[in-house]
């Protein structure tokens, strides 16, 4: 029965998905290592640290697929206000590092509530917008309750202040918001606010006042200064991004090779087994190692998107949707960050940058979203036509879907006996489909019940 | 058939929406691999490179200049060790206070600090430069005391060079200055860098490629904070070559005494090599103003000085030689057939052509002249005749190619100047007018268009005494390595002979003699006793001669309006083995002023035992010359 019940939950795996999040954390060990020793072979700590933490992750991963994520849904209000409490806690007990108070110490480590603000505004919102349906798009007052709800934790960590974060927060809700499909009045005042915004910040006062009222702060437009003209203080400011840009640019196509990047072994290549990972890891494994780190974030992200497509409900393909956005943008800011075309802001590369806190958001992400490809199949318009395994004797009858995940999930009761022997499902191989050969035809296993 | 979503929900229709943020995010993925793809591939090479600098630092190992020998092997100019202050602009926050600081540590006017700051900071910001050179070494400690709240200042060891003798031959020696903009493509000087010391005069520029030697490298690997940890390959430095000179050091001491507040120049040399003995240029100046870098006000009162101090008279100052040239044009004469010693014309204190009237200097004429008595006495009327018979043309091209008139022959100084020979073709180049026939007689006597330097004067003075042959003049005797190593000797090279017969070099050479030692030769103060002298005297007029007789009613000459006075002498007259040439600017009469230095010299030359510590001091820039009253 076990085996019948793990059957199924590999026909609708998302294989893809788990391998790629696999390759990735194996290129951030592999890279780590290197990085961690130092020039004269020794090996930090960080790796081993690292990879118990990427053991606790799996192990916390493959518990995740055993819940029912629906279950998220009664957690999204509290959860929510929780991190509220947090970030305000934050305010007043928060740890002080670099000038901004982003941390709350928590025994021997230091947690970052503004991390899990992202991932509980996520299932807030998709909570929202999946209680109701939108046929003619979302419209100005479908948005009052959801815009405050991002408003808050979004000043919040801006006062921190961090504006890294607090961008981040809001690209990620963007996309739940474009797949409920806002209206197009929507649409041309939210791009005509962001414009208004932009000419108000680089033509107009704004960045005046955002710095009298500590928003930003003169560092950060340090950082977009020497992010344009970084030669201006080669050994400052422009520091990291010259060394990156070198780091990278030296790896070539093939890279410098395995424990030889000579930019991160003497010390030029700032923070390389956080936020400079990539730029480590470019050096070593040149254009092709960084290309294929980027090709498993694109098939990552790919059939992330998938599961949003043909996920059940809306809830879960929200909440895939909001989560794959977190991951994207997690990362899109990060190369970009270090290939120069955005200017220094502290955000991890997901899955590859050391750091306990960010490897279990994002596997915690990764197994939210497998968990909502999993379960995708319960609701399905024809999951006859749809899963033709699963479902080959053919189903004459409507069928409660309830009645059959209950049937299928739950061990032989001679208690309660089946109301339905007959329309039990057959025993499934679902890599038969893989092992088949091309142009043969395919005849599904005999029903052996 | 379909079947009922659980908990009350609908599955989503996205529609395009799906595509649509696939394709965003792809594309945004696609940027990000195209500008991998243009890091990594497109300039790869050059981020290597840059990442390979990084990590490896190449640095110089300073090499040492080669020393400047004189003839007997003295050191005339050696390197000694100086502490300087660079500084980069980039890295000074706040100058002011910076020099201040330093200015307070080391005792100096911070006002000059930071003025030089300033104009360093209009330089290569990124790059050191030097902001004060010659530190004692009690700056140097409290400057390293304080050295960690000194941002952008490092001190440098460097070696400067340093005349071991004072005010000794500058002209010759020249000092170091910073390489121009022009020089940094050019041959010599191609790898070196902006702010490298190069010679900017004398010999330290001529032989430069042989002096400058060979910079080391030092390759290590280092790590960010500059921690050096491991040497990859080291060049060691290669020194320069030391340059023996043919200069006699105690020879060149009394020509510049004998110059003393005198403006002018002295040329010895040997006729049987051309070798160089003495080459003295008054006034001079003072090469130890250029150790460690000159001072603004220095240089500028040194380049706007009316006497031109910084100005070899010896090889570049061009004056008419006078009567001197007699010795050339009589040579040139005998060698072209158009005299003979026994030639004999009348001089009759003028030869008149149309209106005008080409004087003797012997208003009442010498009567009836040969070459030795035209020599002797200097008779101008003589070579009026010769020159006529000569024509110009002939007279030009003889001068030219037996005695290196009119051209540079290369002796190792920059300084040196061609002179002028003028000749038909010259003139219709110089002025588009035809040669004027009237004109070959002043040029015939060394006067008009003519100008020599008193080495070329040195030099047909030599050819007459050695009998003929014309070697490139020279200053350099050898070129040995830094370990005593022979690299090159400089052997005497004869650029041409005159094919005269014997008997006619005797009698120019008798006539000669005959200035110095004969009753009513005009060269009788050249006379020392023991040896026998040969000379000739010359006056040469820097004016026409209707000015002068402007001032000769008012009584007193200016001073700029005198003329040179020229002395040029070979001793001893049977076997000629050193040529002095005198000239003395505006001093008047050259057998009056300029053969008693020359006697001097000479004597000096043949007596070791004359003490030259009890000469006069040297003429130095600022004093004037002789004559002077103020007035130019």
């Amino acid at each position: 029965m076990k085996t019948r019940a793990m059957g199924r939950l590999a026909e609708n795996f998302s294989w893809p998905l788990i391998v790629a999040t696999l390759g990735l954390m194996f290129c951030g060990l592999v890279n780590l290592f290197s990085v961690s020793s130092g020039p004269a072979g020794e090996i930090g700590s960080p790796f081993f640290k690292q990879l118990s933490f990427a053991t606790v992750g799996l192990v916390g991963l493959s518990a995740f697929f055993l819940f029912d994520y629906r279950n998220l849904k009664s957690l999204a209000w509290p959860l929510f206000f929780l991190c509220l409490i947090l970030l305000v806690a934050v305010k007043f007990f928060g740890i002080t590092a670099g000038g901004a108070t982003r941390w709350l110490p928590l025994g021997l480590f230091r947690f970052q509530p503004s991390e899990l603000t992202k991932i509980c505004l996520v299932l807030l919102l998709s909570h929202l917008f999946s209680r109701h349906q939108y046929p003619h798009g979302l419209d100005f007052k479908d948005l009052l309750l959801p815009l405050p709800l991002i408003a808050a934790p979004f000043f919040l960590i801006l006062k921190q202040p961090d504006l890294g974060t607090a961008l981040h927060l809001v690209l990620t809700v963007g996309p739940i918001f474009f797949i409920v499909k806002p209206r197009l009045r929507v649409v041309i005042t939210a791009l005509s606010l962001i414009a208004a915004l932009a000419g108000w910040i680089f033509l107009f006062g704004g960045r005046e006042f955002l710095l009298k009222h500590e928003f930003i702060k003169p560092y950060h437009l340090d950082r977009v200064r020497y992010y344009l003209a970084p030669e201006d203080r080669p050994n400052d400011q422009g520091w990291q991004i010259i060394q990156a840009k070198s780091a990278i640019g030296g790896g070539q196509i093939l890279g410098l090779g395995f424990l030889e990047g000579t930019q991160q072994k003497f010390g030029f290549l700032p923070a390389p087994e956080t936020d400079f990972a990539f730029a480590a890891l470019a050096e070593e494994w040149g254009f092709v190692g960084a290309a294929i780190i980027l090709i498993l974030f694109f098939s990552l992200i790919w059939s992330s998107l998938n599961i949003v497509k043909r996920g059940g409900d809306s809830f879960g393909s929200y909440m895939a949707m909001g989560l794959i956005s977190l991951i994207f943008w997690q990362m899109a800011i990060n190369i970009a960050m270090v290939v120069g075309l955005f200017p220094v802001v502290g955000i991890p590369l997901p899955f590859i940058s050391y750091g306990g806190s960010s490897l279990f958001i994002s596997l915690l992400s990764i197994a939210i979203i497998s968990n909502i490809g999993l379960n995708r199949h319960f609701f399905q318009d024809e999951p006859v036509k749809q899963n033709p395994q699963v479902w080959a004797k053919g189903v004459t009858a409507p069928l409660e879907p309830v009645v059959v995940t209950t049937r299928r999930l739950a061990p032989p009761n001679p208690n309660e006996p089946e109301p339905y022997p007959d329309h039990r499902l057959p025993r499934r191989q679902p890599w038969l489909k893989y092992l088949r050969k091309p142009g043969r035809p395919y005849f599904p296993p005999p029903n052996n019940y | 058939m379909t079947l009922a979503p659980t908990f009350g929900d609908t599955p989503p229709d996205f529609g395009r929406q799906i595509v649509w943020l696939k394709v965003f995010f792809f594309l945004i993925l696609s940027v990000l691999l195209l500008r991998l793809w243009y890091l990594q591939v497109i300039s790869g090479e050059e981020y290597r490179q840059k990442s390979e600098k990084n990590h490896t630092s190449l640095s110089e190992i300073p090499t040492q200049r080669g020393l400047i020998l004189d003839r007997q092997g003295q050191v005339l100019v050696e390197n000694q060790i100086n502490y300087d202050l660079y500084v980069t602009p980039n890295e000074v926050t706040q100058p002011q206070e910076l020099s201040s600081q330093i200015a307070r540590l080391i005792g100096r006017d911070p006002g000059e600090l930071n003025k030089k700051f300033a104009s360093l900071a209009k330089k290569q910001k990124h790059n050191a430069h030097l902001w004060l050179s010659g530190l004692t070494r009690a700056d140097l400690v409290s400057l390293r005391t304080r050295h960690y709240e000194l941002e952008g200042v490092t001190i440098q060891i460097n070696s400067v060079r340093r005349p071991t003798k004072e005010n000794f031959a500058p002209h010759i020696i020249g000092f170091l200055g910073e390489i121009s903009p022009k020089q940094l493509g050019e041959e010599p000087y191609l790898g070196l860098k902006q702010g490298a010391l190069v010679g900017q005069s004398g010999v330290e520029q001529s032989l430069e490629s042989q002096l400058h030697g060979q910079k080391g490298q030092r390759l290590t690997t280092v790590d960010s904070h500059g921690r050096i940890l491991e040497e990859l390959k080291v060049d060691y430095p290669q020194p320069g070559h030391n340059i023996r000179l043919t200069l006699d050091s105690r020879l060149q001491r009394v020509a510049q005494s004998l110059l003393a507040e005198k403006a002018g120049a002295i040329v010895v040399m040997d006729p049987r090599n051309f070798e160089i003995l003495a080459l003295a240029s008054s006034p001079t100046f003072n090469l130890h103003d250029f150790v460690g870098g000159i001072s603004a006000e220095r240089w500028k009162s040194l380049t706007e000085d009316p006497f031109r101090p910084m100005e070899n008279r010896a090889v570049g100052g061009q004056y008419p030689p006078g009567s001197t040239f007699k010795i050339a044009v009589a040579l040139t004469a005998l060698n072209e057939g158009v005299i003979t010693p026994e030639t004999a014309f009348h001089c009759g204190g003028a030869v008149f052509l149309g209106a005008s009237r080409f004087g003797c200097w012997a208003r009442g004429g010498h009567g009836t002249v040969n070459l030795k008595r035209s020599l002797k006495e200097s008779c101008d009327v003589y070579y009026y005749e010769v020159g006529r018979r000569l024509g110009v043309d002939r007279l030009a091209n003889g001068v030219r190619r037996y005695f290196g008139l009119g051209r540079t022959l290369g002796v190792d100084l920059k300084a040196e100047r061609a002179g002028l020979v003028p000749d038909q073709v010259w003139k219709q180049r110089r002025f588009g007018k035809p040669w004027n026939f009237g004109e070959t007689l002043p040029v015939s006597i060394g006067q008009g268009y003519l100008l020599t330097t008193p080495l070329q004067v040195a030099q047909f003075t030599a050819v007459a005494a050695n009998g003929g042959t014309l070697y490139r003049p020279h200053l350099v005797k050898e070129i040995v390595d830094y370990e005593g190593r022979l690299v090159r000797r400089v052997e005497p090279e004869a650029i041409n002979h005159m094919d005269l017969r014997p008997d006619y070099f005797q009698s120019v050479r008798k006539s000669l003699d005959a200035v110095v030692n004969e009753a009513g030769g005009t060269g009788r103060r050249g006379q020392i006793p023991g040896v026998r002298v040969s000379g000739k005297t010359g006056t040469s007029q820097v004016i026409s001669l209707d000015r002068y007789q402007i001032y000769s009613r008012g009584g007193t000459l200016p001073w700029k309006y005198r003329e040179h006075a020229w002395f040029t002498a070979y001793a001893p007259s049977e076997n000629p083995e050193v040529v002095v040439t005198v000239l003395l600017e505006h001093a008047g009469g050259g057998g009056a002023n300029s053969a008693p230095l020359a006697a001097k010299l000479l004597h000096a030359y043949f007596n070791a035992s004359v003490d030259t510590n009890l000469m006069p001091p040297y003429q130095v820039q600022p004093d004037k010359p002789t004559g002077w009253r103020g007035e130019l």
